[in-house]
């Protein structure tokens, strides 16, 4: 048992290489500058998860975890919010699920990228209603409390709100966080896709 | 005595057909000034990179052969541990900045405390590296505030305060102005004159025919080694591997071609004002 | 004195700034824990009478309370959503126009969440005021926090600006070559793909680069590390963090049984 334990470790440690060490800052920054980003295609949404999924195609599951959940932490340091932190949980699942479908193989065409746009959509907006209603009453500090407070007054119950609004916005922002980075990983060239690990699988 | 030796090297990356370098056969001596030209994709860098182990170790791909670099070879050594025989400094200023030192001190200071210097010994070596480079005032600044060749400066620094032996230069200033140009090669000119072995890659054949002992002409393999006269005249060889000759070289070319000059054709500055004052007089 | 990358550091010459951080994050790690635990609004509210000599002393008392203007309208927000669309309210306090009603147990509610985001926020505000990042790092590195782990959070802090720089001018070279930000999604999207792939490859090439330059700095060294930046535990932080940690479970105590 130990020794499996052990084993585990040691494929974990062997994932986080100095190239994808150096990869999880600069992620990070990515998601940062999402907004920028977002504006300038004149969306309404953050676009604030797409240096997560760009992490999780070349480095994997684990190192895009970590380095989406460091995201928040990063803002909890700078800006002093404490809450930040919480809502690293999204961004750690983010990282997690694409990573894992990079790893098996299953982004390899558009139609299944276009899917976990999707499905992480849903589920980002299921995790983010439950954690914002834990942690701060339901509200994130963002453009989405305005639409939950519409749906609210035209009559929706409350989980039908804060998911259902959810839902529209995260979809507009998750496709497009999948998308963007897929095409670009997809056009890397040879010397620098051969120092990632999972670049392989989704070219 | 030689402080490095490259023993039929070769060098394949994973997922390219070729070799980027071929049977690489060169001794280096203690404290002599080496000068790397040759065109883009000549293999220069990867030369450069070789010699802290970056190939074979953190690149996938073929090697073959040997290199010794400062009694160790560097097949068998990791990077870190080759970290202290040689410092290796590259193209870009800003990409060279760990951005874990917040101060221009802790910058120069992250190399040692991941060898495990203690903390007066750090701080000596600190204050006299900011010495070299000019910038003890601005210890305590942002070295992202620094312009692109004091960056450059505190880059090099950075490494040579691990105390290597042999210093590696792969194209410093190409990515700097001609001011921050100037800065970086007068602070290799120093380190040269203190001894240390340098190896640089760069195409300003105007600098190297002045502080070079003698230059390497790379195209996937050594063409050719000589001293910066013999290589850095001979227009024909430059010209075959896409270089440029110096303008003094174009200077002595037209007196000869006026028959003000009869001698070998220059590449030094100082020889040149000779001849022409020579021809004043 | 030039700012930390992103950090809202601020240099100031106080007893607060010296001491420290892991003190410091005692004392926001007891504020967040208290936040979550106490009985009611009114106990977390009273926090706030802790944190306003602590911001004089600190020379940063209008900074500390700055950001929660910035987030005024997320309150309003808060006592709407939970005011009027509470989902297990029970206690009516009144009816309003247009058939809404306004909940006593929603609004209560919110009053909860609002003083725990607010003294979250302003015990959060005050530490990254006075706590450079540099020492954080430093004193968790000290503690077991990995270095690798403390590389991420200080450089990450410094590249951001760097990077948002270099988009914005992408983004306005791309505006004046009239670049499309009309269309549908996908139309929209394409015409920014040629912004967009500069940077992801740009910051491959960055992080390729970086790893070697961190290479050539001994970062995967496995023997021992030193510290060039100095943080220790002095007596005095010791006597604050004990006198956090037992006011704070007084207070957690006698705000159930009170």
């Amino acid at each position: 048992m130990a020794k499996k334990n052990s084993s585990f470790m040691d494929k974990l440690k062997s994932e986080f290489t100095t190239t994808a060490l150096v990869l999880i800052p600069i992620g990070i920054a990515i998601n940062q500058i999402g907004r920028l980003i977002s504006t300038a295609l004149a969306l309404p949404v953050f676009l604030d998860t797409i240096g997560t999924v760009f992490m999780a195609m070349l480095a994997g599951p684990w190192v895009a975890g970590i380095g989406g959940f460091l995201t928040n932490v990063v803002t909890a340091i700078a800006y002093g919010r404490p809450t930040s932190v919480f809502f690293g949980t999204v961004q750690l699942f983010i990282g997690l699920v694409v990573g894992f479908f990079v790893w098996k193989g299953w982004l390899k065409k558009p139609l299944p990228v276009l899917g976990t746009g999707v499905l992480l959509a849903v589920t980002a907006a299921f995790v983010s209603s439950l954690i914002s209603t834990l942690v701060a009453g339901g509200v994130s500090g963002s453009g989405v409390d305005v639409l939950v407070a519409v749906f609210l007054a035209a009559g929706q119950k409350y989980w039908t709100s804060m998911v259902g609004a959810r839902i529209i916005t995260e979809s507009i922002d998750k496709i497009i966080a999948v998308f963007v980075p897929w095409l670009s990983i997809k056009r890397l060239p040879e010397k620098y896709a051969r120092l990632f690990k999972y670049t392989n699988k989704i070219r | 005595m030689d402080i490095i030796n490259f023993k039929n090297f070769s060098w394949k990356y994973s997922g390219y057909r070729g070799w980027t370098l071929h049977n690489i056969n060169i001794s280096i001596k203690k404290g002599e000034f080496i000068g790397i030209i040759g065109k883009i994709g000549s293999g220069r860098t990867t030369f450069c990179s070789s010699m802290l182990g970056l190939v074979p170790h953190f690149y996938p791909g073929i090697m073959e052969g040997e290199i010794i670099i400062d009694g160790v070879n560097v097949k068998e050594t990791s990077i870190s541990e080759l970290s202290s025989h040689v410092g290796l400094a590259f193209q870009s200023p800003a990409n060279q900045l760990t951005g874990a030192g917040t101060t221009i001190e802790e910058e120069l200071a992250f190399g040692l405390q991941n060898l495990g210097v203690p903390y007066e010994e750090m701080n000596k070596r600190i204050k006299d590296m900011l010495k070299l480079i000019g910038l003890e005032k601005f210890g305590k600044r942002s070295p992202f505030e620094l312009s692109g060749g004091q960056q450059q400066k505190v880059a090099i620094a950075s490494v040579l305060i691990m105390n290597p032996n042999v210093l590696v230069l792969d194209e410093p200033t190409s990515q700097l102005d001609p001011l921050g140009t100037e800065q970086v090669f007068d602070m290799v000119k120093k380190l040269s004159k203190k001894g240390i072995t340098i190896i640089m890659s760069t195409n300003n054949i105007n600098y190297l025919s002045k502080f070079a002992d003698r230059i390497v002409l790379f195209d996937n393999a050594i063409i050719k080694v000589d001293t910066p006269n013999k290589i850095l005249t001979d227009i024909e060889l430059l010209k075959k591997h896409s270089l440029t000759h110096s303008d003094i070289t174009e200077v002595s070319i037209r007196l000869k071609k006026m028959g003000l000059y009869k001698g070998e054709l220059l590449v030094n500055l100082e020889d040149l004002k000779k001849v022409v004052q020579g021809l004043i007089k | 004195m030039a700012s930390i990358g992103l950090s809202s550091y601020v240099e100031k010459d106080s007893f607060f700034h010296t001491i420290n951080p892991l003190t410091k994050l005692v004392i926001l790690l007891c504020v967040i824990i208290m936040s979550f635990t106490l009985s009611g609004f009114v106990y977390i509210l009273l926090l706030l009478l802790i944190i306003i000599p602590i911001a004089i002393k600190s020379k940063v008392l209008s900074l500390t309370f700055k950001p929660i203007f910035k987030l005024s309208f997320m309150f309003i927000l808060l006592f709407i959503i939970q005011g009027l669309f509470h989902p297990y309210a029970t206690k009516k306090l009144m009816d309003l126009p247009f058939g809404f009603t306004l909940w006593e147990d929603g609004l209560l509610y919110a009053a909860y969440i609002a003083s725990r985001l607010f003294v979250m926020m302003v015990f959060g505000y005050w530490f990254v005021l006075t706590t450079h990042p540099g020492d954080l790092v430093s004193s968790l590195t000290k503690i077991g926090l990995p270095h690798a782990l403390g590389y991420i959070i200080l450089t990450t802090l410094q590249i951001i600006p760097r990077i948002s720089g270099q988009m914005q001018t992408i983004i306005d070279a791309q505006r004046s070559r009239g670049l499309e930000t009309e269309g549908n999604l996908f139309q929209r999207i394409k015409s920014f793909m040629p912004l967009l792939g500069p940077l992801f490859m740009g910051s491959v090439q960055q992080s390729v680069e970086k790893s070697m330059a961190l290479e050539a700095r001994a970062f995967s060294s496995k023997g021992k590390k030193t510290s060039y930046r100095k943080t220790n535990i002095t007596n005095m932080d010791k006597i604050i963090m004990t006198i956090t940690i037992i006011f704070s479970i007084t207070w957690g105590v006698l705000s159930w049984i009170l």
